[in-house]
């Protein structure tokens, strides 16, 4: 058993609720530490979100622009699918055209990067037809509040510099990092015929990662196979 | 008395659960509110202002990254007191020769009259920061905090002996600096 002692009991009395208020620099090392914590889980989640919208909207506009069915839009949420794409002629050319028109969003610097609209269509599109500012909430910091935008943010520079590589995890999330990856792989077979019946592209046994032109050159390449 | 206590574990019980929404308003208030009482705890084990101030920073950032392991009907102000103990420990940990044995020479401590005296927290707080780092932890865990040797024993992954000897030498070593101290104010 514990046993008071005179000299325990001194300190205790005195010290066991001494307080002593810390440097005001203390909370700022913590706020940033938090911040820097909240913008990189909403950068990542962001970026993730690009490429889905990406794909999805870059498929029902080609969908669109063959069949004049309105399209259906394919939400980020596990697991991806894409529609089947109709055959026809007018295919290739519409690869061909196909570009990436980069235009500064309406607002800016939300999470110190640029916030930038990345467009792959036939054609350019209006930045206020996807960027809705009625269905942004005020609170930027909460990263579940970007899970349902309709918008695309990337940052311009990464695209440029081919930076930006993108993952598909076998928890069949679509993700894209910023950072450079060695090597390309390719989609595998069975993925592609997956992506052509219109299946939701299976996990696949180890991550794959593309850059962002292999990206697209996949892409293209996909609907070039399908045309033949 | 109760009463008061009461209306305190309600306001945290508020804050907690902005906390665990991670609202920032709410983890200023916690800072706040806790961060003097905290500091005055880490400062006790680490001996450098500017450590123990890391050690503060490291602990706040784990208490709102974890605010999902505290129960709710909990005491957070506890709760963060040992985040505080622990990153404490973690910092002493990379010291080397926690527990060196001295071998000097002490009388036996028998005379409790030093302790009758006045003092000043912060004297206080010198003396226990003066003490070589092994004798400081144990007696800040002991005596202060409330721990038993067997729990000392496991946090510092040392044997329950060596928390005996290490804290009958902090008594010893203390004793000495309280009559030191009350000798100079005598004068």
């Amino acid at each position: 058993m514990k046993t008071t002692n005179p000299i325990d009991e001194l300190f205790k009395k005195n010290l066991k609720n001494f307080e002593t208020k810390p440097n005001a620099a203390v909370w700022e090392r913590i706020e940033s530490n938090l911040m820097e914590q909240t913008s990189h889980t909403t950068s990542w989640r962001a970026i993730a979100a690009a490429i889905l919208l990406l794909i999805t909207t870059g498929t029902f506009f080609m969908y669109e622009s063959n069949s004049g069915i309105p399209p259906e839009v394919t939400t980020p949420i596990n697991p991806i699918s894409i529609k089947p794409l109709n055959t026809g002629t007018q295919i290739k050319s519409t690869i061909k055209t196909t570009s990436i028109e980069l235009s500064e969003g309406k607002k800016t610097d939300y999470t110190q990067e640029k916030r930038l609209m990345a467009e792959v269509y036939h054609k350019p599109i209006q930045a206020s037809d996807l960027f809705d500012d009625s269905q942004i909430s005020d609170d930027i910091n909460n990263p579940e509040n970007y899970d349902d935008l309709p918008f695309v943010m990337a940052d311009a520079s990464l695209l440029n510099q081919n930076k930006l590589s993108i993952k598909l995890n076998p928890d069949n999330y679509l993700t894209a990092s910023a950072k450079p990856t060695q090597g390309l792989t390719e989609y595998s077979l069975s993925q592609i015929n997956n992506l052509k019946s219109g299946k939701a592209i299976e996990a696949p046994e180890e991550v794959k990662s593309f850059t962002w032109p292999a990206f697209k050159e996949q892409i293209s390449s996909f609907f070039s196979q399908e045309n033949n | 008395m109760v009463k008061l206590l009461r209306i305190n574990q309600d306001a945290d019980v508020v804050l907690v659960e902005k906390l665990r929404q991670g609202d920032r308003k709410a983890q200023a208030k916690t800072f706040e509110k806790y961060s003097a009482q905290m500091l005055g705890v880490s400062r006790r084990y680490v001996q450098q202002l500017e450590d123990a101030e890391e050690v503060l920073c490291n602990s706040f950032i784990k208490v709102f990254g974890q605010i999902t392991q505290f129960k709710k009907e909990g005491d957070l102000g506890a709760w963060i007191r040992r985040i505080v103990v622990n990153e404490s420990l973690n910092y002493i940990r990379y010291k080397k020769n926690l527990f060196v044995e001295l071998t000097e020479d002490h009388p036996e401590f028998s005379t409790p009259n030093v302790v009758l005296q006045k003092y000043a927290a912060e004297d206080l707080l010198n003396m226990i920061n003066e003490l070589p780092l092994g004798y400081r932890t144990v007696f800040n865990l002991f005596a202060i905090e409330g721990y038993s040797h067997s729990e000392i024993a496991e946090m510092l992954s040392i044997s329950e002996a060596t928390s005996k000897s290490q804290l009958r030498k902090a008594r010893i070593r203390l004793q000495e600096k309280l009559e030191d101290h009350q000798r100079v104010n005598s004068i």
